[in-house]
């Protein structure tokens, strides 16, 4: 019986096969892969550069003319920058963690090394761009203005001259940086999106790309829940609180972090960006080619994603002040991710074929 | 002749191709956790200079038996080493690599040196009969309602829609199923249609045929090359010199010569004693290798969820499986850390862990130790594992409630691999509701 058993399944399955089709519209991996670029990933670079120049344009305005105001309008472009960032959680790859540009860890690691920051800000050492090419990079970028910015204690204007100077210059790096980034994608300048969607250079092949694309969905959600929420909550030492491992504590400005990084993932998966300026560009991601396999797991999907947001949003005031007060907000925002990293790296990958930490090995 | 040179050399070309690729360093050198097999927990592990070394043996040892120079001494340190490399991680676990241990396993026993004019028959009929289990259990496993619909094949073939020309069809289901059924009439009908004068030439183009398209389509390294050299000791022995002369006579196979310790005049080679222990080894061999195949029948459930005797069973890409796995460690006191694999895995650990239950206890073990060796006491280890099979919605995969720490490893049924429980694959239920 267990060997007739296939033959009637079969018998089956060919009998219902003269119905209706399985949903065979043509799916593109190379539109999809165009499409998210230009609606996604340049829209949201662009994004961030533009956030990095007002936080540099407010850092020098302040420095020069110190005031409530003046710093005020510091804080908040530093936290608009931030964010908009994160946006580019989703898609952090390629000029983002490659050689020659390898921009992220220039900008982007943290927690801040506050002994090393601190040294700097009483020694005489140089603060010039190119005297950080040897320092640690958790002495630069956005976990050094998180800390520079927002943890003095000082009298509104009292900076030091060495704190405005560290301040402007790593305004003007993240500046720097974000519009590498820009110039890193776009068909003007670097061509990685082109790289991308003809499946070239870095991309042996269309659907690498597009698995690339599907991977660091996963990898991004999974880096947000583990280091930037799981890791200081003491997930990973025994329950053991590890508050100097917040992205963005003295800003308050972790949990907004991790919001918008996960708002990242599912612009990737919509194909949908809403810019800085409210324009909503619209266009193939990752749900229709998921979709072009399987329609049964959008629903789902989607529901995931808007069961993390509000996990995330039901943490009150913020992240630093949770962790240590509302262990269960904590860890229902964790279950929530884990969901949602696993349906992306078992189902989602699976409807398309994509095979999650992929190594270029022989196989079978 | 022909085979012991062209096995040799592309053992050794293999070995390049590892060392070139930094895959030496990849797999064997970078690994800070290793997943050796049940009983093998023993072997040393050696440094970078230790795993090069180990791997210019093999390719060495592989030249030597190409040349014929000390064959069975050549073939012996092959076998020796070539194991060695394969029993201390199960992560790099590949089917063919097993065939290559198995027969190099039976080169060690053959009179195959240099300048020798012939070889008993025996040793190619032991050679087609081990290439033809594999073609058969092969087939056996495809034999499977997930294979039959199509189900492992969709889900690779998407991976090639943007191939040229044909990529537009990668994605449509019936060449998946043409697929399916195709590699399963191959897979059952191939061994014997090679043991046969009529159907030989057509089996080894199918063979050749076969193995070009899926080396095309699959990473799945020298199998193709190495099953396309294999089969060609179907053939009368002298057909490389009947090639080179223009012509591929085939020979009909004389049976009764094939099962005798004799030569291809009828010569016996062995006499009394060793005549009786080559049979009985030989013998011995061929028995495990018949059986050992099948022993996933002593395990309740799907073989390719629970993949209890699914290794060394000649499942060959019958199933795709997608998984994702952490852990959680409870110290006697209470307190729970949990532990993200990926930290200290490799990738491809990582890959092949999330689905193979086995390997999913032997991290728990090694966890447990971890935390023994830091002065924790006995700790439980739980996994929150899930995976799902041939595109089926995914599941949990594992109990998460059995501490993996207190469950032994070996051969006994594991139970705290939660059962399938969507009995159909996707492909089967999306054809019956539309």
């Amino acid at each position: 019986m267990t060997f007739f058993r296939p033959l009637m399944c079969l018998a089956l399955l060919l009998a219902s096969c003269s119905g209706d089709e399985a949903p065979t519209e043509e799916f593109d991996l190379s539109t999809m892969l165009s499409q998210l670029g230009e609606n996604v990933f340049l829209p949201t670079y662009r994004d961030a550069a533009s956030a990095a120049e007002a936080l540099e344009s407010a850092a020098t305005t302040y420095c020069a003319a110190p005031s409530d105001a003046g710093l005020s309008a510091l804080e908040d472009a530093f936290r608009s920058a931030h964010v908009a960032f994160r946006a580019a959680d989703a898609f952090a790859y390629g000029p983002h963690t490659d050689r020659p540009e390898r921009f992220g860890p220039k900008i982007d690691e943290f927690p801040v090394e506050t002994a090393d920051v601190q040294e700097l800000l009483t020694s005489t050492d140089g603060l010039a761009l190119e005297d950080f090419q040897l320092r640690g990079n958790r002495t630069q970028g956005f976990t050094v203005l998180d800390y520079l910015i927002f943890s003095s204690e000082d009298e509104v204007g009292s900076w030091s001259g060495r704190r405005c100077e560290y301040v402007v210059g790593q305004s003007g790096r993240v500046r720097e940086i974000t519009a590498g980034y820009v110039q890193a994608w776009s068909p003007e300048g670097g061509d990685h999106l082109g790289e991308m969607v003809r499946g070239e250079g870095r991309y042996p092949g269309v659907f690498t790309a597009a698995s690339i694309v599907m991977e660091q969905l996963k990898f991004g959600l999974e880096f947000t829940r583990a280091i930037r929420v799981g890791k200081p909550f003491g997930e990973r030492d025994a329950g053991r609180l590890q508050l100097d491992q917040f992205e963005a504590p003295n800003s308050r400005g972790s949990l907004a972090a991790v919001r918008r990084s996960v708002e990242s993932a599912r612009s990737v998966y919509l194909g949908r960006y809403e810019d800085r300026a409210g324009q909503v560009r619209d266009g193939l991601g990752v749900q229709d080619w998921v979709g072009s396999f399987r329609t049964d797991l959008d629903g789902p999907t989607l529901a995931e994603f808007d069961a993390v947001i509000a996990a995330i949003d039901a943490i009150e005031p913020d992240l630093e002040t949770a962790v240590e007060n509302d262990g269960p907000a904590i860890q229902n925002v964790l279950d929530a991710f884990r969901e949602l990293e696993a349906t992306i790296q078992v189902d989602l990958a699976a409807a398309v074929g994509v095979s999650i930490t992929f190594s270029p090995v022989d196989g079978d | 002749m022909f085979f012991r040179v062209a096995f040799g050399l592309l053992m050794a070309a293999n070995v390049v191709r590892y060392e070139l690729a930094g895959w030496v360093d990849d797999l064997y050198v970078a690994p800070l956790v290793r997943f050796p097999y049940w009983g093998f927990e023993w072997l040393p592990v050696f440094g970078s200079a230790g795993m090069h070394a180990m791997f210019a043996v093999v390719g060495l040892s592989a030249l030597a038996m190409a040349a014929g120079y000390r064959f069975r001494l050549a073939a012996a340190t092959f076998v020796v080493s070539f194991s060695y490399l394969e029993l201390i991680d199960r992560t790099n676990y590949l089917n063919h690599y097993y065939l290559v241990s198995l027969l190099a396993l039976l080169l060690v026993f053959m009179p195959l040196e240099r300048g020798r004019q012939r070889v008993p028959s025996w040793c190619v009929a032991a050679i087609r009969l081990q290439l033809t289990l594999v073609y058969f259990f092969a087939g056996v496993a495809k034999l499977r309602i997930d294979w039959l619909v199509g189900a492992p094949l969709s889900i690779w073939l998407r991976r090639h829609i943007d191939l040229p020309l044909v990529g537009s069809l990668m994605d449509e289901y019936w060449l998946a199923l043409a697929m399916s059924w195709a590699g399963l009439a191959f897979d059952l009908a191939v061994g014997p249609c090679l043991w046969f004068r009529r159907t030989r030439p057509f089996a080894y183009a199918a063979v050749v045929a076969f193995h070009l398209a899926t080396a095309s389509l699959f990473p799945i390294g020298a199998f193709p090359w190495l099953m396309i050299v294999s089969t060609t000791v179907f053939f009368a022995p002298a057909w490389p010199r009947d090639v080179a002369k223009g012509r591929f006579a085939t020979q009909r196979t004389k049976l009764r010569s094939l099962v005798g310790f004799r030569d291809e005049r009828g010569r016996s080679r062995m006499s009394g004693p060793s005549l009786r222990a080559g049979a009985v080894l030989i013998g011995a061999h061929f028995l495990i290798q018949a059986l050992f195949p099948l022993r996933h029948l002593l395990y309740e459930g799907r073989t390719e969820w629970h993949e209890q005797g699914f290794r060394f069973s000649w499942n060959v890409m019958v199933a795709e499986k997608f998984g994702m796995v952490e852990f959680r460690v409870v110290t006697p006191d209470g307190a729970t850390s949990r532990v993200h694999p990926s930290d200290e895995l490799t990738p491809l650990q990582m890959r092949m862990m999330q689905t193979q239950p086995d390997m999913i206890l032997s991290y728990a073990h090694h966890l447990a130790r971890r935390w023994r060796r830091q002065g924790l006491g006995e700790v439980a280890v739980y996994a929150d594992a899930f995976a799902n099979l041939n595109g089926r919605r995914r599941q949990r995969f594992i109990d998460p409630e059995v501490n993996l720490a207190a469950e032994e490893e070996g051969f006994g049924p594991k139970r705290w691999i939660l059962p399938l429980q969507e009995p159909d694959s996707p492909v089967v239920s999306a054809r019956r509701t539309r």
